[in-house]
């Protein structure tokens, strides 16, 4: 039998705070019970990429944190459009905050959200999304494939993920 | 880091994965997309003990706390298993490069992506705790 640690430490994002003037970087150190079913190889002991507090941008980030910035546009218009949305759409866009931060990007003021009629339908909306969030995960497999900063690469890798389960998220609701 | 360490470390996990998905895909109604999900991870697996020159042997069983008696538990344990290998695969994708990172963020994508399937919300930093 393989023994675990019955915890393990990890940091969360507090994600979803708007930061005009630096990355947000705050973290928060929590110990988490694992779950009763502990499986010996599922707790990493790497940090998140919250834990390195994110640096400047590097110049590398920069098409990731552009498209981060894009996304999270998206969102809030799907979200201003379709407000019987914001349940499923809010966290999605929450964790493209958190992703934004982690390299080292920042939102500028948000300008206000649009206020035009709504175009198409919640099933549209829903599907655009899924499609950006398909490129945003191709995107950021190429932006990590791209970069020789290892902490950023396992940072993109992790986003990728992210994006990735965002699109069956979409799809399956 | 090595890619060594980081390899030995996905594949102990895989293993564990494929022990959790033999025991809880049993018991759920998504038959197909279980046997899916541990052929992946079979798949899995041995990709990445291919790139090493002794990689680790499966443990004889592994520690479940609470053996999944229901469906609803049978998939947060696989969602659980699938959240928890991402961060693996994402040490390995940092410590390599080229074709091998790149199948490492592709499983750690599918892996992120089978978590949600089995009903676990996404994450910003898919990880298995939560």
């Amino acid at each position: 039998m393989v023994r675990v640690p019955a915890t393990v430490d990890l940091d969360a994002v507090q994600s979803g705070r708007q930061v005009m003037d630096r990355p947000l970087t705050v973290t928060r150190r929590v110990a988490l019970a694992l779950p009763a079913l502990a499986l010996a190889a599922c707790a990493s002991d790497s940090s998140t990429p919250s834990d390195t507090n994110a640096s400047p941008a590097s110049p590398s980030a920069l098409p990731s944190t552009a498209n981060e910035l894009d996304l999270i546009a998206q969102y809030n218009e799907a979200i201003a459009q379709f407000p019987q949305l914001a349940t499923i759409l809010t966290p999605l866009r929450d964790q493209h905050r958190a992703h934004l931060a982690s390299l080292g990007g920042a939102e500028v003021a948000a300008p206000p959200a649009p206020s035009a009629a709504p175009v198409g339908s919640p099933q549209t909306a829903k599907a655009r999304l899924a499609d950006a969030e398909k490129q945003a995960a191709q995107q950021r497999l190429s932006d990590c494939l791209a970069t020789t900063d290892e902490p950023l690469a396992r940072t993109l890798a992790l986003i990728a993920a992210s994006e990735a389960s965002h699109v069956a998220v979409l799809v399956g609701t | 880091m090595t890619p060594d360490e980081a390899r030995a470390a996905v594949v102990r996990g895989e293993d564990a994965a494929i022990y959790a998905y033999s025991i809880a895909g049993a018991r759920v109604p998504a038959l197909r997309r279980a046997v899916s999900g541990l052929d992946a991870h079979r798949a899995a697996r041995d990709s990445v003990a291919a790139m090493m020159q002794a990689p680790p042997d499966p443990a004889p069983a592994y520690a479940l706390a609470t053996e999944p008696a229901s469906p609803r538990q049978a998939r947060e344990l696989m969602a659980f298993v699938d959240n928890g290998l991402v961060p693996l695969y994402a040490d390995l994708a940092a410590v390599t490069s080229a074709d091998e990172r790149r199948r490492a963020v592709l499983a750690a994508q599918a892996c992120a992506t089978r978590a949600v399937s089995w009903g676990a919300p996404s994450q910003a930093f898919p990880t298995g705790a939560t």
